[in-house]
């Protein structure tokens, strides 16, 4: 008999010490202040009643300028464990100055993925961003749904309408639940969502934030299905040659389903974009998956492997800090925007925020507001 | 939370429910442990903290 009560008090032992952190992410929350171009905020649940008081629904910032214009979509956070796209969408709600059109962000798409991390891939539960302020802490998500919010999976995801067999494990990925549909699993309803904003308010340009492994080559770059190409490719073509750094062009493939870059087009009037920025901490092959790996990406392992040419970026010790990976997004988001405003000047955009240049030099911690500073009726919880 | 979803938590309640007797009845110290380590997961599930 007292074996087996110590036996069950090791066990009781193992659950609170690995669960109870566990626990305490989830219902950790991020804060960001709301800078002076939102004008509103409001929950996605606004377009599609099917998520609201769910976890699927989440909130979208307004940015709406004093011009009437364009409209833009930003959506960040798709996939939780890419954390420069939900980063990058805080420094825009807090620093993006929108004079002409619209301006909304979504920084935790899956709110769900955001909300646990990846114990089985070694991951830390929080990264930490360093502030003139202080020291920033937010959740280190995972790429799906938390199993706990939509489970079980299916043995094959079948994605609607096209019939497409996908892997099971896509069926919680919010980028393969596009266009999504009204009765179907959590991140097809939160895509359904998104696609009913999209036709609703009219918006002309989404983008889709994101971060890939160095050695995927689908990453530092912008996947555009044909419609968007000419964007795209002026975008590339301009940060190359004003700011200095590579962001090439993929094709949006026709026959690969679910993702935003596709269905997004196709299901609507406006213009998809997918940004890919260079995330190491990705990579199978880096050292310890630490919070300061997330956020400088220098990786020996990375590195060695960047030396035998097994990379698609270009890749030193100084690694692929969050600094340059929100940098990025910020340069190519403006850029995007500015293109699509040279060749629809009645559905245009005047925006501006710190770009690449600005961010590496003075940190990405330079641009975000000290909560505890600003008036409490700004402060949102994420 | 669907019916599917609701129906998966009431097996792994059953099935933990069914463990902790055979941990209960068993005088064998290797399938205590093991009944041990297969009631870990499924706990952590039922107290939705994984």
């Amino acid at each position: 008999m007292m074996r087996k009560l110590i036996i069950a008090g090791v066990l009781t032992l193992i659950v609170l010490a690995g669960g109870i952190p566990l626990y305490v992410q989830r219902y950790f929350k991020e804060e960001v202040v709301a800078g002076p171009s939102v004008t509103n905020v409001f929950k996605l649940s606004k377009y599609f009643d099917g998520i609201e008081g769910t976890i699927a629904d989440t909130d979208v910032f307004e940015l709406k300028g004093a011009e009437e214009g364009g409209k833009t979509l930003l959506i960040a956070g798709t996939h939780a464990n890419e954390p420069s796209a939900t980063l990058l969408a805080y420094f825009f709600i807090e620093n993006l100055e929108v004079e002409k059109g619209t301006v909304y962000i979504i920084p935790h798409f899956n709110l769900s993925g955001s909300l646990g991390t990846q114990p089985g891939g070694g991951f830390p539960l929080y990264y930490f961003l360093e502030t003139p302020w202080g020291e920033q802490k937010f959740r280190m998500g995972d790429r799906g749904f938390q199993a706990l919010d939509q489970w079980p999976d299916p043995d094959v995801y079948v994605h609607y309408p096209d019939g497409q067999l996908l892997s099971y494990i896509d069926a919680r990925n919010t980028n393969r639940s596009w266009p999504g549909r009204p009765d179907g699993y959590l991140a097809e309803k939160v895509s359904f969502a998104a696609m009913e904003m999209i036709r609703n308010e009219g918006i002309d340009v989404v983008i889709d934030l994101h971060e890939a492994e160095a050695m995927y080559p689908v990453t530092n770059c912008i996947v555009a299905p044909e419609k968007s190409m000419p964007y795209a490719v002026g975008a590339a073509f301009y940060v190359k040659g004003r700011e200095k750094f590579e962001n090439h062009v993929e094709s949006s493939p026709t026959g690969y389903r679910g993702l935003s870059h596709r269905e997004i087009g196709d299901w609507s009037d406006a213009y998809p974009f997918l940004l890919e920025s260079p995330g190491v901490h990705l990579d199978q092959i880096t050292a310890a998956k630490t919070p300061e790996l997330i956020i400088d990406g220098i990786d020996p392992f990375v590195l060695k492997a960047g030396e035998k040419g097994l990379l698609f970026v270009p890749y030193d010790e100084n690694g692929f800090s969050m600094d340059r990976r929100v940098g990025q997004h910020s340069s190519v988001i403006q850029e995007i925007l500015s293109q699509w405003t040279k060749k629809n000047p009645d559905r245009g955009f005047k925006v501006s925020a710190p770009k690449h240049a600005d961010i590496v030099e003075n940190g990405l911690g330079f641009y975000l507001k000290d909560p505890s500073e600003a008036d409490s009726k700004m402060v949102y919880l994420q | 939370m669907t019916l599917i979803m609701f129906l998966y938590y009431v097996m792994t309640a059953y099935v933990v429910g069914m463990l902790i007797w055979n941990f209960i009845k068993t005088k064998d110290i290797e399938s205590e442990i093991l009944y041990t380590l297969a009631l870990l997961p499924l706990i952590l599930r039922l107290l939705r903290m994984k």
